[in-house]
């Protein structure tokens, strides 16, 4: 096969996929990129979601929050307690009410009054969702969607090999005073090669989600070390904030220098409390440092850091930051948020693309079939 | 206009596979409850010797409706409602044989309270606390 033959299928390649697959697939990456800013759109419409103050991680009300949580739902069970990493944010905490229903509840981060409550179906929780599983069971939706990964990294491979010097792109600006077709096809390969190690990034750690729910599992995280006090409910009946407090307090005494993030309530009597946070590993969610605590005692009984999961663990807790954007704060969420419309761009200016070449292609068509048109024959210069 | 028939029409067989999980996905969003189907069971109190389950189903939400379903043992003249100004008891007599009644009762239009079911007969009366409602 000649070079250009070669050429020739890539490209054919690539435009199929992108056009074949062109509605599925941007209406994931539409959702995806509009899912990196699903929390903050909810806290835009939701006041009871706004910290009236933000205070410093130390002075964060947990166990204040823990008791008007117990104030406003005594009945409720209690799934977490969680500080955003956005201190904008309120307190919030995820419970299951009397009547069933997975519901979040919001807290002043200062003095943990309670600021509202609402269901767990939001703007973020609906982006998310259909985002990632098109709200279908997780095991037939997160394959669908991540299968999408395959065609992608596809497409972006082709897109290389097509772009001769492709290097040479990366300044050219593109030729808008030039019909539409040329200057859509110098946007979308302008922007393409841009965005290309986002685009190899966003397809890698979906193929990663892909194998995930295949069934490719790494060991489980650190489980407590030690035994706990015998009790008969998931948490002691006369557990308070106070105790809270002095949960994490012995949380960051095991390990100095933890940033609480998220407190998850024992599920059952066997369970301990586990005080989740920051620490120094990098690119790894809150759950990647954690010390459990006795409930009955408070007394520390496991704890265990980033640095000491092991490399499948350390992959799979880098994903979601790397997937999601958010490792860096807002900025690196705003740099996602940007990098997604680029993204899904391109699948909507090749769809323009192909569009242009089909009318262009009936255009000369017509053309040629008129009566008595000679026929003429040239060579074409330029990139697809 | 012109460039989405073009679009459509290039597309082929393809298109419904790319329509078909979208519809989907979006029929099944608007749909979306963040709870379990069914009924959930609220707890058994005695309205006198009268022992009484009292189930939901669904959100309950400041205002709206709520299905409700009452087993009982004995057959008497009951009332359910809400332990709420303004709320309006439902009253139901159930034929003697009758053990389980659905019905629906309007909860009360405040977030800020427990929403506490009643039944009521003649002499006693039995609470369930459903939870502080959610908007």
């Amino acid at each position: 096969m000649s070079q250009q033959s070669r050429s020739r299928l890539w490209f054919l390649v690539h435009s199929w996929i992108g056009l074949k697959l062109s509605l599925f697939m941007s209406f994931i990456l539409i959702t995806g990129t509009l899912a990196v800013f699903g929390q903050e759109i909810d806290w835009l419409l939701n006041a009871q979601m706004r910290a009236p103050e933000s205070v410093p991680e130390q002075e964060v009300a947990w166990g204040d929050s823990f008791d008007s949580l117990q104030r406003v739902y005594p009945e409720a069970r209690l799934i977490s307690l969680d500080r955003y990493h956005n201190d904008a944010f309120a307190l919030h905490s995820t419970l299951i009410t009397e009547w069933g229903e997975n519901s979040y509840l919001w807290f002043a981060p200062a003095d943990g009054e309670f600021l509202g409550a609402r269901s767990f179906y939001g703007v973020q929780r609906f982006l998310r969702n259909v985002h990632r599983h098109l709200m279908l069971p997780i095991k037939y939706g997160v394959p669908l969607v991540t299968s999408l990964a395959i065609p992608l990294l596809i497409s972006l491979i082709a897109g290389f090999v097509v772009y001769k010097k492709f290097w040479r792109g990366l300044f050219s600006w593109p030729r808008f005073d030039r019909k539409p077709r040329i200057w859509l096809g110098d946007l979308h390969r302008l922007a393409g090669l841009w965005v290309s190690w986002f685009v190899a990034l966003i397809a890698l750690t979906s193929v990663f989600y892909l194998a995930e729910e295949l069934g490719w599992r790494g060991s489980p995280f650190p489980q407590a070390e030690q035994q706990m006090e015998a009790r008969t409910q998931a948490l002691p009946r006369d557990f308070s904030g106070a105790d809270l407090d002095v949960a994490i307090a012995n949380a960051r005494a095991e390990l100095p220098g933890l940033q609480v993030r998220r407190v998850i309530f024992p599920g059952n009597s066997a369970r301990p409390l586990a005080i989740q946070g920051d620490l120094s590993a990098v690119l790894v969610r809150p759950r990647a440092n954690a010390v459990y605590i006795d409930p009955a005692t408070l007394e520390v009984v496991g704890s265990y850091t980033g640095e000491q999961l092991d490399f499948y663990t350390r992959i799979s807790e880098a994903a979601d930051p790397l997937h999601f954007g958010y490792f860096g704060g807002f900025l690196t969420q705003l740099l996602w948020f940007l990098l997604g419309i680029i993204m899904s761009g391109l699948s909507i200016t090749g769809v323009l693309i192909y569009a242009e070449r089909i009318r262009l292609g009936e255009k000369t068509r017509k053309r040629l079939e008129e009566p008595g048109r000679p026929l003429t024959i040239g060579v074409a210069q330029g990139q697809h | 206009m012109k460039f989405i028939s073009q679009w459509w029409d290039a597309m082929g067989i393809w298109r419904w596979l790319n329509v078909i999980p979208v519809a989907i996905a979006l029929y099944l969003a608007f749909g979306y409850e963040a709870m379990a189907d069914g009924w959930i069971n609220q707890g058994t109190r005695q309205v006198g010797s009268n022992e009484i389950v009292v189930a939901t189903r669904g959100a309950l939400r400041a205002g709206e409706s709520l299905d409700v379903r009452i087993n009982i043992t004995q057959a008497e003249p009951l009332l359910v409602g809400f332990d709420s100004e303004g709320s309006e008891p439902v009253q139901f007599e159930p034929s003697n044989g009758e053990e389980t009644m659905e019905l629906e009762v309007l909860l009360p239009n405040a977030i800020n309270q427990h929403a506490v079911l009643t039944v009521e007969n003649q002499r006693d009366k039995a609470r369930w606390n459903l939870g502080r409602l959610i908007l």
